[in-house]
């Protein structure tokens, strides 16, 4: 059995009365690529933020890597390889595309107070890399031409795609994405499709958010479906489709003709 | 002992004044969500507007407090549409928000100096009579102060409480976006709040100069961290945390004054405010949709 | 040496001050965006720790003050900026953690006024509002010059040391760190997401801002020989904001211009407008009325300011493109 890169137990998280997630607990495996799904509303969005530690997760425990990382402040589980994208493009609007990329990668020794004094050249060195390789990422987002324009200047689908770049190139184990066809071209959708799957075949696990399950059919070999908080069902989005619980979450339980899914 | 009850006496006062701005600025925050930092102006401005009506023009003094803060309310509403709104209009951020705030406070403070020069001014009254209530002593314009002070309170939370303007206000208070979705004239309520609030701080201004008896063009600056101490240790938006802190600041003050030397005075609201923040760094907030 | 030569060298000697102390504004607003509302009092703890550690005791002179224990002016700028700088921690630690913005501003200034208070009210500590006097000229025991030619040394002394702290302000703005700051400032939450501690890069920010404000101190007082609490009044600090903002904000050159034009030209030139008879202050008045206007009107019309913020490139060699995606 694959071991797991990411480990949801029994976590629990309310909005003052509102329990917007209710004892969650599933794992992720390692080296896959599982998507999380599920009508608005479903807290799926809420548990991203608990894993990524933008919200302290008071109740349950959440492992990644073998480290407990549910409490630990975000840039805490950062460091450790665990990379999230947004679900609204966040992009550094003052900074260029290019150094978009730059900043996010990790460990670099030019950062310290030391070097950037004493030793500049260290950063130099380190950038020179960084930035042959942040150019290649681009290029594979189709953002290349873009790379010294400021960020804030790019369109909606750009951002996106900046989104995906940026999160790529901080040298994540698991990447955490939310929504990330939201807003691309249709025709970028199959070819961002790919870029996952080749992260995936270099060993980045992956969690996908999504809600174009078309997407979630051609990427994830594992499916996870949320509503109200809870985890509803598990498995491969064929079987689930047949599942009368997750059609009846998807739907409201309102229409009748559901019922013949 | 009789240091004690006199420093009580001087901090019920003190509590008095604090509570008429702290009030006004933590309804204007409140429901603006921007920090003022104009505020201070507002009140010294109240202040030389009534000598002016009072000491120059030989104006009955009541008369001149009330026309005074009135014109204050007036000043804060033009601030906010000439200034503030096109900035919020234009989506700055906060953080130059404030540096604008800044802005005019540099100019209506100084404005006041250009006016008035510095140098000391009083009110023209009646000499005061000394009044005494169990074992504390009062003059009797101090007590006109603690009466006006009950009776903005009460009006306040009348306001809040039984007018439709006052509901408007406490839910864009609470959750501006849903207040505006559900048809309030966001607009309309942030020109009335600033007015309530000029008012207020136009008022505070004229009896703090009144307690004082003398005063010159320092008057708002020297309390003003004072009032934002009692906005936030109260909690913003919230009139009654605003009047609790200030009777908690307005006597931790005058009775530390009586004791420890009293260059010190504002200061010890400043620690108050200081080990609160670090406890909870989001302040005491009454609302959980304010960050 | 003529009245004028002797006004244009102090001038000079100013504007290097100040491009100093912009500097370490622009470090910590400009390209951190730290809201130090009370950096003019990092200026005075330079300025006051460098004063009684230059001065002789103070048994010897009339006034009262800690310390004095005659160490050369290096040494002594040195200490001046580490203290300023542990000051900075003690302030950042307590008010950078997740406050929000507003609140770190009111936080600042009273504790500024607090410090402020304890420096007048303590006449001991540093002689309170009579102000610290008496500190001596830096070298000048050792180079024995006569009071003109003193000042052409000092122009050249001070000069030397603000180039190299602006090359050291470049140094950083233009580094790996430096880029990361403005992450943080851009967006905490994100630079969160991507690793960065944003508490202690804030704090570093924070840190270098007050050193140099505190060498800005040091200076200005081995230049002047006194400070005084009147002379670093909250108002000052904006004066500053309002040179960096005007200037260029996260722009070190823009930084230097806005040293030029606010507090040397702007106030040293209205400084010369004759007084009113019946109100002495209605010059400083309007001075700061027209700061206040001017620092309103730059946010509304040009809030990058004059030289806005450089946008980085690689100017390194670029690796050949596999993909051949071109050049737009």
């Amino acid at each position: 059995m694959p071991d797991s890169i990411l480990a949801i137990d029994h976590v629990t998280h309310f909005f003052g009365g509102l329990k917007a997630v209710d004892d969650c607990s599933f794992t992720v495996d390692r080296g896959s690529i599982t998507a999380l799904i599920g009508p608005n509303g479903a807290g799926k969005t809420t548990l991203v933020n608990l894993v990524s530690g933008a919200l302290g997760c008071r109740s349950g425990s959440i492992v990644f890597d073998r480290h407990t990382i549910s409490g630990r402040p975000s840039y805490q589980i950062a460091q450790r390889g665990l990379i999230r994208s947004f679900q609204i493009s966040r992009e550094l609007g003052s900074l260029t595309v290019l150094e978009n990329l730059l900043v996010v990668v990790p460990d670099q020794r030019g950062e310290s107070l030391f070097n950037t004094f004493f030793r500049p050249r260290v950063g130099r060195e380190e950038t020179r890399i960084n930035v042959a390789n942040a150019l290649g990422v681009l290029d594979t987002f189709s953002l290349y031409s873009q790379r010294d324009e400021y960020a804030r200047n790019l369109s909606g689908g750009q951002k996106r795609l900046l989104e995906l770049a940026r999160a790529v190139m901080a040298r994540p184990k698991l990447l955490l994405l939310d929504e990330p066809m939201a807003s691309i071209n249709p025709a970028l959708v199959s070819q961002i499709s790919l870029h996952l799957r080749e992260l995936r075949d270099r060993g980045i696990s992956l969690l996908m958010v999504e809600h174009n399950l078309e997407a979630v059919d051609e990427l994830c070999d594992d499916v996870v479906v949320m509503a109200e908080g809870r985890v509803l069902a598990r498995g491969r989005l064929a079987d689930l489709r047949k599942n009368k619980q997750v059609v009846r979450a998807y739907l409201g339980g309102t229409l009748a003709s559901s019922a013949a899914g | 002992m009789s240091t004690l009850v006199l420093a009580v006496g001087f901090g019920l006062v003190t509590a008095s004044v604090l509570a008429i701005a702290a009030i006004g600025l933590t309804l204007q925050v409140g429901v603006t969500n921007l920090v003022n930092f104009a505020f201070a102006d507002f009140l010294t401005l109240g202040a030389y507007l009534a000598w002016s009506l009072n000491s120059g023009w030989h104006l009955n003094f009541w008369f001149s407090l009330v026309f005074a803060s009135v014109a204050v309310g007036g000043v804060a509403v033009a601030a906010n549409v000439f200034v503030i709104r096109p900035f919020l209009r234009r989506r700055t951020p906060i953080v130059f928000l404030l540096i604008v705030t800044i802005g005019l406070s540099l100019i209506l403070g100084n404005l006041n100096l250009a006016i008035w020069g510095s140098g000391y001014r009083s009110y023209d009254l009646s000499p005061e009579q000394p009044i005494h209530l169990g074992p504390l002593e009062f003059t009797n314009n101090q007590l006109v102060i603690i009466a006006i002070s009950v009776a903005v309170m009460v009006a306040v939370r009348l306001l809040l409480t039984q007018t439709k303007l006052g509901k408007a206000m406490r839910s864009m208070s609470d959750n501006i976006d849903l207040a505006r979705a559900s048809g309030i004239d966001t607009d309309r309520v942030t020109h009335v709040v600033w007015m309530l609030s000029g008012t207020l701080a136009g008022l505070a201004g004229v009896v703090l100069a009144l307690n004082l008896t003398t005063f010159d063009t320092g008057l708002g600056s020297n309390i003003l961290f004072v009032i934002f101490a009692a906005m936030i240790l109260g909690g913003v938006g919230s009139p009654s945390g605003a009047i609790l802190a200030a009777v908690v600041l307005g006597l931790a003050t005058e009775v530390s004054a009586a004791f420890v030397n009293s260059g010190y005075k504002n200061d010890i609201a400043f620690l108050a405010l200081l080990v609160v923040l670090m406890v909870r760094p989001q302040g005491i907030v009454r609302m959980a949709g304010k960050n | 040496m003529d009245q004028l030569g002797y006004y244009l060298a102090t001038l000079v000697v100013y504007f290097f001050v100040y491009n100093i102390l912009v500097w370490g504004l622009n470090i910590q607003f400009g390209v951190a965006g730290i809201l130090d509302f009370t950096y003019i009092t990092f200026f005075a703890i330079g300025a006051y720790t460098a004063g009684v550690l230059t001065n002789g005791p103070a048994a010897a002179t009339n006034q009262h003050y800690i310390l004095g224990l005659n160490w050369p002016f290096l040494v002594a700028m040195c200490v001046a900026a580490g203290v300023s700088a542990l000051a900075g921690l003690a302030l950042g630690g307590v008010a950078l953690r997740r406050l929000r913005s507003d609140y770190l501003a009111i936080v600042m200034v009273s504790v500024g006024t607090i410090v402020f208070d304890l420096i007048a009210n303590n006449p001991n500590l540093f002689n309170g509002n009579d102000g610290l006097g008496g500190v001596p000229s830096p070298f000048n025991d050792f180079l024995q010059l006569d009071p003109n030619t003193y000042l052409y040394f000092f122009v050249v002394f001070s000069g030397v040391i603000m180039v190299a702290l602006g090359l050291l302000a470049h140094r950083l703005t233009s580094s790996p760190l430096g880029r990361s700051m403005r992450a943080i400032r851009e967006d905490l939450e994100v630079a969160e997401a991507f690793g960065k501690n944003s508490t202690r890069i804030r704090l570093i920010a924070m840190m270098i801002g007050c050193a140099y404000a505190a060498i800005g101190g040091a200076l200005l007082i081995a230049f002047i020989s006194a400070i005084s609490p009147s002379g670093w009044l909250p108002p000052e600090t904006f004066v500053i904001f309002a040179a960096l903002l005007i200037g260029g904000r996260a722009n070190n050159l823009g930084a230097v211009v806005g040293a030029l034009l606010i507090p040397v030209v702007f106030v040293e030139a209205t400084r010369f407008l004759p007084k009113w008879p019946s109100n002495p202050e209605l010059g400083a008045a309007l001075r700061n009325i027209a700061i206040g206007g001017l620092i309103i009107a730059t946010l509304w019309f040009r809030p990058q300011g004059l030289l806005p913020e450089r946008r980085w490139r690689w100017k390194g060699p670029l690796p050949a493109m596999t993909h051949g995606s071109p050049d737009a």
